[in-house]
């Protein structure tokens, strides 16, 4: 009986954990000349980020991540950036001191070789 | 107490397992109530449906070459074939795209060719609607729009998403991500005969060139939060701007638009800029393109006056700027698209 406690117990954890980390927001896809590309758009605090990440490169791969973040209700871009980032793993940038109450944010995600990769995301937080 | 904190932990476990599986339904009757084409919704009405996140499409596209070098293509005199190849990624939604071939930084006609017997029209743009996992593979056919013999230029591919997009109407201009550019890196095409012809495009080379404005290096400074502080030494910026800098949208007045174009930031480059309407060329100042070289520190700006005598009421503008000459080797921003505006007739 003891030992079925703790044979539950061990059970209760593992779905708790898994279930906790599939709620993670990274989504990913498999691709032939960057491997697992990877893609991000969070906000934490005041700040809202997107991030692009892939596991083949070469020096002259490019990494580029765009960022725009609009206030919801009027639709006027608060802020706009770009960072590319070349020979490198991941790229990633940053809108921050953002009060609206609610915002809109697109990003595009972009890995650039002899072919490119690109995804498009929009969301609102 | 244990078998209280047993209990709970197995309550959670099994509510939490209830829910994926109810989640995943409802997840999955909320992506089937999104378009299967995005860019039927302006970007404020995307969110409508779902509150949280939309994929608004994901793409590969390049070139098919037998390594991961860059590639060298030969110009003797007779049309260069490049083979090809697009995909779409995006599980949710058809991904939806043009794509746009630029020679030396011009922007390049060219024909698509799957079948030897049956070539596609001449075009600057071919749209693309790809659902998850469709594959076309075909040859990019063209003839060099610049070049001569013993000249090596770039070739770079590009794409602009959701190219069909238009806003409603004159009080909704925003574009959103709509008509986003991605593109390939730069192969090369090595003349080994001069073009044939003499209709050669015509540049116009005569840009402003002043200092960058203080509140647009400020402007640079305060949305980045990743510890650099050197945006504008690493990234060229390039704008077009209706003649009321408040506006977001340009509107022409008996039958002409006035706009401007500037460019500036980055590595000290040559770009050849093209402007498009509706994803055609306009001519500028009588010229077939602007071609600017870049200081440190200087923006380079033309004013344009634009015919909309025979354009619609509601019309596609931007410019897209591609680096030129042997620049195509190490810069790192190009090609450069302006957001797209509205040009309200």
């Amino acid at each position: 009986m003891k030992n079925l406690k703790v044979k539950v117990l061990g059970a209760a954890v593992a779905v708790m954990v898994m279930a906790f980390a599939g709620s993670a927001s990274a989504e990913s896809v498999n691709t032939s000349e960057f491997g697992k590309f990877t893609y991000t758009l969070t906000k934490s605090g005041s700040s809202v980020t997107a991030n692009t990440s892939i596991a083949k490169y070469k020096s002259s791969t490019k990494v580029i991540t765009a960022l725009e973040v609009q206030d919801n209700a009027t639709g006027k871009t608060i802020g706009k950036v770009t960072r590319t980032e070349t020979g490198k793993s991941s790229s990633s940038i940053s809108v921050t001191n953002l009060t609206a109450k609610k915002l809109a944010a697109f990003s595009a995600h972009e890995a650039r070789g002899n072919g490119s990769v690109a995804k498009y995301l929009a969301k609102t937080f | 107490m244990r078998k209280i904190v047993l209990a709970i932990m197995m309550s959670v476990s099994l509510c939490l397992l209830l829910a994926g599986c109810f989640g995943s339904a409802k997840e999955t009757t909320v992506n089937n109530n999104l378009n299967s084409s995005p860019g039927e919704d302006s970007p404020a009405d995307i969110f409508a449906n779902d509150p949280s996140q939309i994929g608004m499409g994901m793409f590969s596209y390049g070139i098919v070459a037998p390594n991961d070098d860059q590639q060298v293509y030969e110009y003797t005199g007779e049309e260069v074939h490049i083979p090809f190849k697009v995909t779409g990624l995006d599980e949710e939604v058809s991904s939806d795209f043009g794509l746009l071939v630029f020679v030396d930084g011009l922007a390049q006609p060219y024909r698509i060719q799957a079948n030897p017997a049956e070539p596609s029209a001449e075009q600057l743009m071919h749209k693309f609607s790809l659902k998850y996992e469709e594959t076309e593979e075909f040859d990019i056919v063209f003839t060099p729009v610049s070049g001569q013999k013993g000249d090596k230029v770039g070739v770079v591919f590009a794409t602009i998403l959701q190219p069909d997009y238009k806003p409603e109407n004159e009080n909704k201009p925003n574009y959103g991500i709509y008509h986003s550019l991605s593109a390939t890196l730069s192969q090369e095409i090595e003349f080994q005969a001069d073009l044939s012809g003499d209709k050669m495009l015509q540049p116009y080379k005569d840009a402003v060139t002043e200092d960058i404005p203080e509140e647009i290096k400020n402007q640079a400074e305060t949305v980045l939060t990743d510890g650099s502080s050197d945006y504008l030494d690493e990234t060229t910026v390039n704008e077009l701007l209706p003649e009321d800098p408040d506006q977001n949208l340009i509107t022409a007045a008996n039958g002409k638009a006035k706009l401007k174009f500037r460019i500036y930031g980055g590595l000290e480059t040559t770009y050849r800029t093209t402007i498009f309407v509706n994803h055609t060329p306009v001519q500028v100042k009588g010229a077939d393109y602007i071609e600017t070289t870049l200081q440190k520190g200087k923006m380079n700006t033309v004013e344009i006056e634009l015919d909309t005598s025979a354009y619609d009421k509601l019309n596609t503008i931007y410019a897209i700027s591609v680096v030129s000459g042997k620049d195509y080797l190490t810069n790192n921003n190009s090609p450069l698209k302006t957001k797209s505006l509205l040009l309200y007739n």
